[in-house]
């Protein structure tokens, strides 16, 4: 009796986990729609980093196409105008024009225009024109937020160095912020693009406002590295946007859902973001 | 419509009054199982020289009104043999009716062929029902019978898939089905991810479906109504049953308090698989596990011949622990069930009057926690009613039944609590409770116009009331938080909706066999499931109607034939219907549901259409027997923020869909069943094409850095491969010795291996510089054995 409870349970806990733990699965061929070629535009501006003052110009490419390197437009006509809120209305002034290839080493379809310097809370208004097609869009950069402190707590060793955690302090104002925090490790802080940071993350202050907040790097680092940290408030559609652009890159894999981009531009998917930049470099000691 | 079903109320009195003018006495009563005193609903008695008849509710009562005279009465029910009884009728008379099966009864029984012509005869279309003993018979996963997958073999009820309980009828959507267990709601009805639901079929009386022409008794969902009643446990003697499964173990005990007047039955349920795994599981993951437990427990007192009593309890968890093989600082923890407590009262006022009047109170939770690092985090979700409802139903004469009553509910909705720790900052939250008042009043009167019309014509008065205390925050037109709220105070109203909701439907009987139906429904659904994504954990959250998002409102009209054949031993059927769907509730792609105080802000509306056509032919005696159904359909949906503000096929769309269920009894001892179900493919949104998006480069090398992102262009634009699948189960039941007896149940589930999709991903092949899809699919060919046992 024993020997046939045994076997009893083991064969419920091989059936059982056979299904639970362990789904089967098999490559298949599926024949996706048929896509509708559309422009895909990533604009920056900000009062930190000229660098950080780009438009990215791509397109769409059939799902399956591996060929993801070789996406960008060159060629369009491409404007930033700046202007003042006054009252109601928004007076334009400057008109920058934005070009292709002005760093020979920059990928396709990057444009820049080193005149060009954004100013907290003022507007900026993005036009493009390629073959027939109009991009546009507009953005704000908001007032900014200033780092506090970065501090540094040690914790065990690694290689001989003492293992560093960073964390960086700023106070939330009380209106309705947004911001994107980005980090980078001992490099140099010009930064050539969003993409270039090493860590970039997004938040609100809809759960904690109004108050001191801290957040702590759990990545160790070493005694001696150095941390740039860029505290760039934006605004709530640009935020939108980022949100709904970390819910389609986190979405890969099994259980994938569908993600729209919250898109601010017209004619384009994509955004036009105003960041105002408050920067802190620390040495880590 | 409103005039139509006026002309007929008013009419209704005139008629009784007619009728009223001969002598004409009432014989009421139950119909009871001799072997264990449960109520048999449904039962049906026939007076074979008037041709009228009448059938027992749901609480097993029946109250027939007949001329002055001697007649003999055939009472009838599936499975059991059919009695003959002679009455004297020269005052009422009230007399219980006790029905055997074809081995426990008594000489002076005369046997006849049982007379089941209710499809045909009635004005119930749209409707079928199952027995506990054919929902135990049909092959299911690892042998775990279960009512929601057995309602999913009938035209017009769709299975969701594998590890799905939810059904979809008739075009709508899991939350459209209204699902009952002794007449409370159960909000949740899954256990293990979906692969088993609520119901313990031990526990189980019989189910009821009911997908179109609704009675008016009936509402607060517009797709379908599924009607679980619960056993009431042996008032004769000591029962005990059970089973022992592959994952799970269930034991039912059952008897009488007090001999012919009281009884209990309690049963219990719960899965081992966490048992099981534990001495294969190491260190830090000896606490993981997953199971799920429920007891079911439900005592009855009859009073007196007139009253009696039922007190019934369901408690149901399902547990999740988790902890990360990697990092032991990660654990994740969730639970969440379904508590039900419900007091009944059954009351005969005369011969002629019954009532029903339940007070049930139902709560349902899901709590989560997460811990990483120092980090700590835990919500909770859930709903809470309160629940009270009266059903009359009054017999004036045998040409009328009818049934008027209302139905209360206090919903207290609990959208979300947090506390925790996120980083140095303290999170503790709590999104303001909902409130709401739900009432129902309605009437209707079932009744024969003449020999061969028969007519269901009811209306039904529905409101809904959100009430304060809560606290909304202001949004302005961008949808960004202007800092102002708004309050209301307790009981203040917010949301006020109201509306009638007519009820029609009428038989013509074209001859003795066979009958021509037709019916009309309106339904309003007020409350509306918030689910986040296609994740198998349960993330549902219930809201109200409200200020912004409007109660849900169909209308559906539905056609039928119906023709019995060869002594009802054949049972066909084929219907029609369209149904409109108004006020669709969808949420925004993107919308986070989980502690959003401003969550009707993240609702959008749109409307649904569905028809098609249902085809069935059921063989309900013999050796052989079983059914077979096919439905054409087709679901729409139209949404102005979805797919650019076109018309979109509705994910379970499904164009054809055929069951096929076969039980032939191989001797004395081994039966075998069969079950067939194909499918046309439900529909998945998938990308269309990619892009790179947060271009950077590299201030040192000059390499370029971006992510990948899919561009997704059309809603439910692919349409998944066919699901179909053939189980075999074969029975065996051992000698009776004395009392014991048990039974083994031996099934192959998808016996012809059918990789049937369970869901469908893409992933990079960074070797060949390609997407490759992969499809996960469940359950290979999955032999299992059962054993059952009773004593």
């Amino acid at each position: 009796m024993k020997s046939l409870i045994r076997i009893f349970r083991f064969l419920a806990f091989s059936l059982s986990s056979l299904f639970l733990f362990s789904a089967c699965e098999k490559e298949i061929k599926v024949e996706l729609p048929a896509q509708t070629n559309a422009l895909v535009v990533e604009a920056s501006v900000n009062n930190f980093l000229p660098t950080l003052n780009y438009v990215f110009i791509s397109q769409t490419v059939d799902y399956f196409n591996p060929n993801l390197g070789a996406l960008g437009v060159n060629g369009a006509e491409v404007y930033i105008t700046e202007g003042d809120i006054v009252g109601n209305d928004t007076i334009y002034n400057i008109r920058y024009q934005m070009f292709d290839k002005i760093l020979p080493e920059s990928p396709d379809g990057i444009y820049l225009n080193p005149l060009l310097f954004g100013q907290s809370e003022k507007v900026y208004k993005l036009e493009i024109y390629y073959q027939g097609q109009t991009v546009k869009g507009i953005t704000q950069i908001p007032v900014r937020t200033n780092i506090d402190t970065v501090t540094v707590r040690f914790d065990g060793e690694n290689d001989g160095k003492r293992r560093a955690f960073p964390s960086l302090t700023f106070f939330d104002p009380p209106e309705p912020s947004y911001y994107r925090m980005a980090y980078t490790f001992n490099r140099n802080p010009i930064l050539l693009g969003f993409g270039a940071t090493d860590r970039i993350r997004l938040l609100n202050d809809e759960l904690v406002n109004n108050e001191t907040r801290t957040f702590n790097n759990y990545q160790a680092l070493s005694e001696g590295d150095t941390i740039n940290n860029y505290l760039c408030r934006i605004g709530r559609k640009e935020y939108l946007f980022w949100q709904s652009f970390g819910s389609a890159i986190n979405n890969g894999g099994p259980f994938a859902t569908p993600v729209q981009l919250r898109s601010t531009l017209s004619g384009a998917i994509g955004c036009f973001t105003g960041y105002s930049i408050d920067f802190r470099q620390t040495v880590l000691r | 419509m409103f005039r139509i079903v006026l002309i007929f109320i008013l009419s209704t009195p005139f008629f009784t009054f007619l009728v009223k003018a001969q002598s004409y006495y009432t014989f009421s009563g139950y119909v009871r199982d001799t072997a264990n005193g449960e109520d048999l609903v449904g039962s049906t008695l026939y007076v074979p020289e008037l041709k009228k008849g009448t059938a027992t509710n749901e609480y097993g009562f029946f109250s027939l009104s007949l001329p002055e005279g001697n007649y003999q009465l055939q009472v009838s029910y599936v499975g059991f043999a059919t009695k003959t009884i002679r009455i004297d009728l020269k005052k009422s008379l009230s007399m219980n009716i006790g029905l055997g099966t074809a081995s426990v009864q008594t000489e002076e029984v005369i046997v006849t062929t049982d007379r089941a012509d209710r499809n045909v005869r009635s004005t119930e279309m749209s409707r079928a029902e199952l027995s506990a003993e054919r929902i135990k018979s049909l092959p299911v996963v690892l042998g775990e019978s279960d009512v929601l997958k057995a309602i999913t073999l009938l035209p017009g009820i769709k299975s969701g898939g594998e590890g799905n309980t939810g059904f979809y009828v008739r075009g709508g959507g899991p939350d459209q089905n209204l699902i009952l267990m002794d007449e409370a709601v159960v909000y949740n009805p899954s256990h293990l991810l979906g692969f088993m639901s609520v119901f313990n079929t031990d526990a189980i009386k019989n189910a009821e479906i009911i997908k179109g022409g609704m009675p008016a008794n009936y509402g607060g969902r517009l797709s379908s109504i599924l009607n679980v009643h619960m056993r009431e446990g042996n008032n004769q003697k000591m029962a005990v049953s059970g089973g022992v499964g592959l994952i799970a173990s269930r034991l039912t005990i059952e008897g009488p308090i007090q001999k012919n007047k009281s009884s209990f039955i309690a049963s219990g349920r719960r899965t081992y698989i966490d048992a099981l795994a534990q001495p294969f599981l190491k260190g830090d993951q000896k606490g993981n596990g997953y199971y799920f437990y429920d007891f079911n427990l439900k005592l009855n007192y009859i009073i007196s011949a007139k009253d009696k009593i039922f007190l019934s309890g369901y408690l149901g968890r399902d547990k999740f622990v988790f902890r990360s093989p990697r990092n032991s600082d990660i654990v994740f923890r969730v639970s969440w069930g379904n508590s039900i407590a419900s007091l009944r009262w059954n009351h005969v006022f005369n011969p002629k009057l019954f009532v029903n009047t339940a007070l049930v109170y139902n709560r349902y939770d899901l709590n989560t926690s997460f811990q990483f690092n120092t980090n700590e985090f835990s919500a909770s979700s859930g709903l809470r009613d309160w629940n009270l409802k009266s059903d009359f139903e009054y017999y004036p004469n045998a040409r009328h039944k009818i049934k008027f009553g209302y139905n209360y509910t206090w919903h207290t909705f609990v959208p979300g609590i947090s506390s925790g720790r996120i980083g140095n900052n303290n999170l503790d939250q709590e999104i303001s409770r909902q409130y709401a008042h739900e009432a129902a009043f309605y009437a209707q009167d079932d009744f024969a116009l003449t020999d061969k019309i028969l007519f269901n014509l009811g209306m039904r008065y529905v409101f809904f009331n959100q009430v304060g205390p809560y606290t909304s925050s202001n949004l302005d037109d961008d949808g960004i938080l202007t800092g102002e709220t708004e309050t209301w105070k307790t009981q203040e109203s917010i949301a006020f909706y109201q509306g009638l909701e007519p009820r029609a439907a009428a038989t013509y009987l074209l001859t003795e066999t066979s009958s021509l139906k037709a019916s009309y429904t309106r339904t309003n659904q007020f409350l509306h499931l918030a689910t986040t994504s296609g994740a198998s954990f349960p993330s549902d959250l219930w809201m109200p109607s409200s200020r912004l998002v409007k109660p849900q409102m169909a209308d559906q009209v539905a056609l039928g034939y119906f023709r019995n054949f060869k002594d009802n031993t054949y049972e066909t059927s084929a219907e029609v219907y369209y149904k409109t769907m108004r006020n669709q509730v969808e949420f925004r792609p993107g919308a986070r549901l989980f502690l959003n105080q401003n969550l009707e802000n993240e609702v959008i509306t749109g409307k649904g259409e569905a028809y098609g056509a249902e085809f069935f032919l059921k063989k309900r005696l013999g050796k052989l027997n079983g059914w077979i159904g096919y439905t054409w359909s087709k679901t729409t949906r139209q949404f102005d923020l979805l797919n650019g503000g076109k018309t979109f096929f509705y994910r379970y769309d499904r164009r054809h869909d055929v069951s096929l269920v076969v039980s032939y009894e191989l001797s004395k001892r081994w039966s075998a069943n069969f079950v067939f179900v194909y499918g046309t493919g439900s529909l998945i949104t998938l990308p269309t094409s990619r892009f790179v998006y947060q271009i950077g480069v590299d201030n040192e090398t000059f390499e370029p850095k971006f992510n990948v992102v899919n561009r997704y262009e059309g809603v439910n634009n692919y349409r998944l491969p066919a699901y179909h699948r053939a189980d075999v189960s074969f029975t065996y039941a051992r000698k009776k010795n004395k009392r014991f007896q048990s039974s083994w149940v031996f099934s192959i589930y998808n016996l012809y291996n059918r990789k049937n999709p369970y869901f469908i991903y893409f992933e990079p092949d960074l070797e060949e510089q390609t997407v490759k899809a992969y499809m996960v699919y469940l359950f290979p060919i999955l032999p299992s054995a059962l054993w059952n046992f009773n004593f």
